[in-house]
């Protein structure tokens, strides 16, 4: 129980908890840049749904899209902006209290 | 899961995903450690570096010709491949530690490059030969460090 007496999951940022955004999240939260073939793979999405929830995130000011040229290639690289990483630290920090109050935790 | 289950009911996080708190922190960790490999490789990178300083300025200031020029194009053609790979590793970590690293190492090639063209004999011998590998040590030694600290041979973190 919090002070207010809700239980810690209202706290909970629900824009971020979905399986998809939550993968997006903590990738991003794990490195400075990411590139977005790198995170399609490594979260295991298709191109179409990864660009629905990163519109998302970026409409909520969690995220930073830049599009960059190496060797005239085109890239894509995310990042985290100070807003989606406090939104992350807070997300997990309210995780932590969840499992801190479960039996089972 | 639902709410009222034994065994979820005090992580369940009522949300319409139906995504517990502790499945959400698993989730977390499994996204962190790939992402964090990734990162990691750039130590490579640097580990390959270290060992080209340590071959580079030996063979700039004691071998004989053509040696130090294969060794120059060597060293751009590395220095272009480096760029390939670290762009190809879609990640980039660790900013705060590169740009350090990076700072560092070009200062200290400098040295070593100004020391080789202003101090080191034309055909270096005794304490010369010394002092020009202790200089290829010196330049090794920031990327070999930056490699050390990323662990990349460490694999899951």
């Amino acid at each position: 129980m919090t002070e207010s007496g809700a239980h810690p999951r209202h706290d909970l940022d629900q824009l971020i908890h979905t399986p998809v955004r939550l993968s997006i999240m903590a990738a991003l939260a794990a490195a400075d840049n990411v590139e977005f073939r790198f995170l399609r793979d490594t979260i295991e999405v298709s191109d179409s749904l990864l660009s629905k929830h990163m519109l998302t995130l970026e409409e909520a000011g969690y995220v930073k899209v830049e599009k960059a040229f190496i060797s005239k290639k085109p890239g894509t690289w995310l990042s985290l902006t100070p807003r989606g990483r406090e939104a992350f630290r807070e997300y997990v920090s309210v995780l932590e209290k969840i499992m801190k109050g479960s039996p089972h935790a | 899961m639902n709410a009222g289950d034994d065994q979820g009911a005090g992580t369940h996080t009522g949300s319409d995903t139906d995504m517990s708190a502790g499945e959400a922190l698993a989730q977390i960790g499994r996204v962190r450690r790939s992402v964090g490999r990734s990162a990691a490789a750039m130590g490579w990178l640097y580990l390959v570096w270290g060992v080209a300083a340590l071959l580079y300025w030996p063979a700039m200031f004691f071998a004989s010709s053509p040696i130090p020029r294969i060794a120059g194009i060597a060293w751009l053609a590395m220095t272009a491949l480096s760029f390939v790979y670290a762009y190809s590793l879609g990640v980039y970590g660790h900013s705060r530690l590169h740009s350090r690293v990076a700072l560092v190492w070009v200062a200290v090639m400098v040295g070593v490059a100004l020391f080789g063209y202003y101090v080191m004999p034309e055909r270096p011998s005794g304490w010369w030969v010394a002092a020009g590998l202790a200089a290829a040590v010196a330049a090794a030694v920031p990327v070999l460090y930056a490699a050390w600290r990323l662990r990349p041979w460490d694999g899951a973190r």
